[in-house]
């Protein structure tokens, strides 16, 4: 067991950053990140003997840390209120798509930010797939959701990512604060 | 924009992100096994349940919620900012709003450390309190400036904070943390267990005396987009403004967590020429 505990602790080490920040992506706050973290290795190192040596474990990490995450959801979605999607979906319906020159007015922290504006569910969906390259299948599988609903969550993630981005880099530009 | 150009927008900003230290160790530290839990166990288990005689005895005599930690909580309440709305106030409007409110200049933390944006700044009508909200995904905070004679302390219980009169209240699922210092009371409320909105007010509060602000000139103009980057991901950077016109970014950031010198090596360190100007704004 002290073998498996500290090749499980090496292996957790290499991947923390991943881990964490996923954690945060999803839950969109450092306090859960942690808890989300700290749950998952705790699960991950009971079920290290099922861990296939020589395979990712980032990956099999990233879907025991996505199980935990989204019990958390479900447990604080009756807690929560009720959620902005027809706002957000206004927005990305109602702005131009992203030009690649808004590019310029972007820094890390815009992206991160409009990361955190989406909904719970197709943050999860996009922070899954195009943060962690989890194909839809696989965050389908992680997060409990039919494919169907994975696939349809990116896609409105997406396009609602690309309108809080666009919007954010039109403010920037109107105040000259972009960065070229 | 399509989807592959997105993915890798997002893959290239989110890149290169460090866990936060004390994270990082208490995960691992979790991990490890407990030579003495049993002990610690059956030692836990009798303190609970000293603790709970106690709460039991306690709870006849626990006074009602006073009318000020009332008025913030029902006010916390009441406001529609949640954590997906849209922020609607810059920091520099949320600065100016709680400075006309409270009469005074007042930095408000920005509390990005924690995972919290600044979402907006008002005066509450009921109360003419200025009223800072802090929010992420799941969970918003209030931030009340007032008064110090108006802030009622009875209930509360003191907490332990050197160099900082701070207490804690609970109402329901609600926890409160009031400070007061130099003519100034604030109220925090959250939806969070006490000892954790203790710390988020508390390390707020400290971080206020720790800021510094410097300013780094630039010495290539094309630098600075990836100046902003790296600085963007620097641990204790609260804040940065780039000024590209001028070649100058100014940075403020938490002296605890990095010095200006820390910060000079490690752009140099990543191949940018910025230096520190040979003064410092504050």
């Amino acid at each position: 067991m002290t073998e498996l505990r500290r090749e499980f602790e090496t292996l957790l080490r290499r991947h923390m950053d991943a881990l964490y920040y996923a954690a945060l992506d999803l839950s969109g706050n450092s306090c859960d990140a942690e808890d989300i973290v700290q749950e998952s290795a705790l699960k991950g190192l009971r079920r290290f003997d099922t861990f296939r040596s020589g395979t990712d474990f980032k990956a099999w990490m990233l879907t025991i840390l996505a199980h935990t995450y989204i019990d958390l959801y479900r447990k604080r979605r009756r807690e929560k209120p009720a959620a902005t999607d027809d706002a957000v979906q206004a927005i990305a319906e109602s702005e131009s798509p992203l030009r690649p020159a808004d590019l310029e007015f972007l820094l890390p922290e815009d992206v991160e930010r409009a990361l955190a504006c989406l909904p719970e569910e197709q943050r999860a969906a996009v922070v899954l797939v195009d943060v962690n390259g989890m194909t839809n299948q696989e965050a389908a599988d992680a997060l409990g959701w039919p494919l169907g609903t994975v696939n349809s969550r990116v896609y409105r993630g997406r396009a609602e990512l690309r309108a809080i981005l666009c919007r954010n880099a039109d403010e920037l530009r109107m105040m000259g604060k972009g960065t070229k | 924009m399509n989807d592959d150009e997105l993915r890798r927008l997002l893959q290239t900003s989110l890149q290169g992100r460090r866990t936060p230290t004390e994270a990082r160790e208490r995960v691992l530290q979790n991990l490890r096994p407990r030579t003495k839990l049993r002990i610690a166990a059956a030692a836990a288990a009798a303190l609970l349940l000293v603790a709970g005689i106690g709460l039991a005895a306690g709870w006849a005599r626990a006074p009602r919620t006073n009318p000020t930690i009332r008025r913030a909580i029902e006010q916390h309440m009441l406001s529609q900012v949640f954590g997906h709305a849209a922020v609607t106030s810059t920091p520099r409007e949320i600065a100016q709003t709680v400075s006309e409110v409270s009469g005074r200049d007042i930095h408000m933390p920005g509390m990005r450390d924690g995972g919290f944006t600044q979402m907006e700044a008002h005066c509450c009508e009921a109360t003419g309190w200025a009223h800072v909200i802090y929010a992420n995904s799941w969970l918003k905070l209030s931030c009340f400036v007032l008064d110090p004679a108006e802030l009622d302390l009875s209930g509360g219980t003191r907490l332990a904070v050197p160099g900082l009169e701070a207490w804690s209240f609970v109402r329901g699922a609600f926890s409160v943390v009031a400070l007061r210092e130099s003519g100034l009371a604030k109220i925090w409320v959250g939806d969070l267990s006490p000892e954790h909105l203790a710390s988020i007010a508390v390390d707020a509060e400290q971080k206020r005396h720790q800021m510094q602000t410097s300013v780094l000139s630039v010495a290539d103009k094309g630098s600075a987009r990836q100046l902003g980057a790296m600085l963007q991901s620097t641990p204790g950077v609260e804040d940065f403004q780039m000024e590209p016109s001028k070649q100058e970014a100014v940075v403020r950031y938490d002296r605890r967590r990095v010095t200006l010198e820390e910060l000079v090596v490690m752009l140099e360190t990543n191949g940018f020429a910025a230096r520190p100007r040979d003064w410092e704004v504050r």
